[in-house]
């Protein structure tokens, strides 16, 4: 019974997150795109997830949320799923390698799996034409990973003093 | 970045820890697969249901958001337009009642066979009924104490002091304010003069005299201060006579002493 109701909470909070992603997607995600440099926050939750609950949640939740925004380009339906569900996996993979107490390396964490993700989404969706996956990934991932992984540190920073609030109260 | 993953899995070593982990990224990487391989037609319709599902409301109340922002925004600028045109108006619809009023105003004084100074009130006695307003013409203007002061629609008062400047006009409500006048229907000659209040009297006329309620009263001009021929007001009330010698008769003034704005010093 307990694991039945900790399964359940696992994934009313994997809705929840998925609800996140969907919502920022249709509402958010043009407000807070500067010279469209955009905030990647489906793959910040990813990556969180990735690191908090290990490679198979890590896996699920990246083949949805890849699913979710491959949903806007139906040619590469599967494409972005596949990235993704690889990333998840990676990232809770090597959690445990990793020194990750400190929030730079979960913050470099997020910028090289950003990297990762559009380096490989661009080379496969453009047929393996390195000129345009550089063209892109230098004018606009290296950006967009910096941006993603800042706004990850401030939330974790956010979290951290939330969390130490908690405690001295 | 998936080849590199695959050699991993391949040769089972390196972070990959637990087999159920494994088989679920497994089970997911051939999911995604299967979707890459799907026809396209197969992949529009299939992503078409979905973001209908997925995505579609969320983007229906954002457009509505947007559109409520956008009536919002719209209102906003209307009730400032609609604010600014009723300011406009009003101000437009005092300057129709002032170019009216100084229409009236110069007709009247190209009839009027006296030879008339306009001036403006400036300033009044603080009082509930003044008897003293101060106009905005003095010496310099030509401007001599006892000219009389009228407005079109009748008598007002007469010069009292004269400053450089500026004069002061002593109303018919001013206590020593006396003016011999007559009814113009049965001719009968009397004296204006203020008894405190809004209205005037019409003293000196006796008993037997034919003074009627409607009555018109002008001046008569056997005083030489007023000319003849400026209407004072009009007979409200004939009182019957506790003096045996004479009537009390009320008069009601010609003018809205409450509203003097442009004046006529008649030049005698």
């Amino acid at each position: 019974m307990p694991i039945r109701n900790l399964n359940l909470s696992k994934a009313a909070n994997t809705l929840f997150l998925i609800l996140i992603v969907v919502l920022y997607q249709s509402l958010f995600s043009g407000l807070l795109t500067i010279h469209r440099i955009s905030l990647d926050l489906p793959l910040l939750i990813l990556v969180y997830v990735g690191l908090t609950r290990g490679p198979a949640s890590g896996a699920i939740f990246g083949f949805l949320v890849g699913f979710l925004l491959d949903l806007y380009n139906p040619s590469f339906l599967g494409l972005g799923a596949f990235i993704k569900t690889c990333l998840g996996y990676l990232v809770g993979s090597f959690t445990d390698n990793l020194y990750l107490e400190s929030n730079i390396s979960k913050g470099v964490v997020i910028f090289l799996s950003l990297l990762l993700n559009d380096f490989a989404y661009y080379l496969f969706s453009s047929g393996f034409d390195l000129n345009y996956t550089f063209f892109v990934f230098l004018n606009y991932s290296l950006l967009s990973g910096l941006y993603t992984a800042f706004a990850g540190l401030a939330f974790l920073w956010f979290l951290q003093i939330r969390k130490a609030k908690e405690i001295t109260t | 970045m998936p080849f590199f993953l695959f050699d991993i899995l391949a040769r089972g070593r390196g972070p990959f820890l637990k087999e159920k982990s494994s088989a679920t990224f497994f089970l997911f990487l051939v999911l995604s697969l299967l979707l890459l391989i799907l026809p396209l037609k197969v992949k529009e319709s299939l992503s078409e249901i979905v973001f209908s599902f997925a995505y579609a409301p969320f983007y229906s109340v954002a457009n509505q958001i947007g559109e409520l922002y956008d009536v919002h925004q719209v209102n906003r600028v209307l009730n400032e337009k609609v604010t600014r045109l009723t300011l406009e108006n009003s101000r437009l619809q005092e300057k129709e009642r002032e170019n009216e009023r100084l229409r009236q105003v110069l007709g009247f004084k190209s009839e009027s066979s006296y030879q008339l100074i306009p001036a403006e009130a400036v300033a009044a006695e603080p009082e509930r009924f003044p008897s003293l307003i101060w106009i905005n013409l003095g010496e310099k203007d030509g401007i001599r104490k006892g000219m009389p002061v009228i407005n079109i629609d009748g008598l007002i008062g007469r010069v009292s002091e004269v400053l450089v400047g500026s004069s002061v006009v002593q109303l018919l409500y001013h206590p020593n304010c006396r003016v011999a006048a007559l009814d113009t229907r049965s001719r009968v000659q009397g004296i204006v003069r203020s008894k405190g209040g809004v209205m005037l009297n019409l003293d000196n006329v006796p008993t037997e005299e034919d003074v009627k309620v409607g009555d018109e009263i002008y001046t008569s001009g056997f005083s030489k201060i007023f000319p003849e021929g400026l209407k004072i007001g009009q007979v409200l009330k004939v009182s019957p006579a506790k003096d045996p010698v004479f009537k009390i008769i009320i008069l009601k003034p010609a003018v809205d002493f409450s509203r003097l704005e442009e004046l006529f010093v008649i030049k005698i």
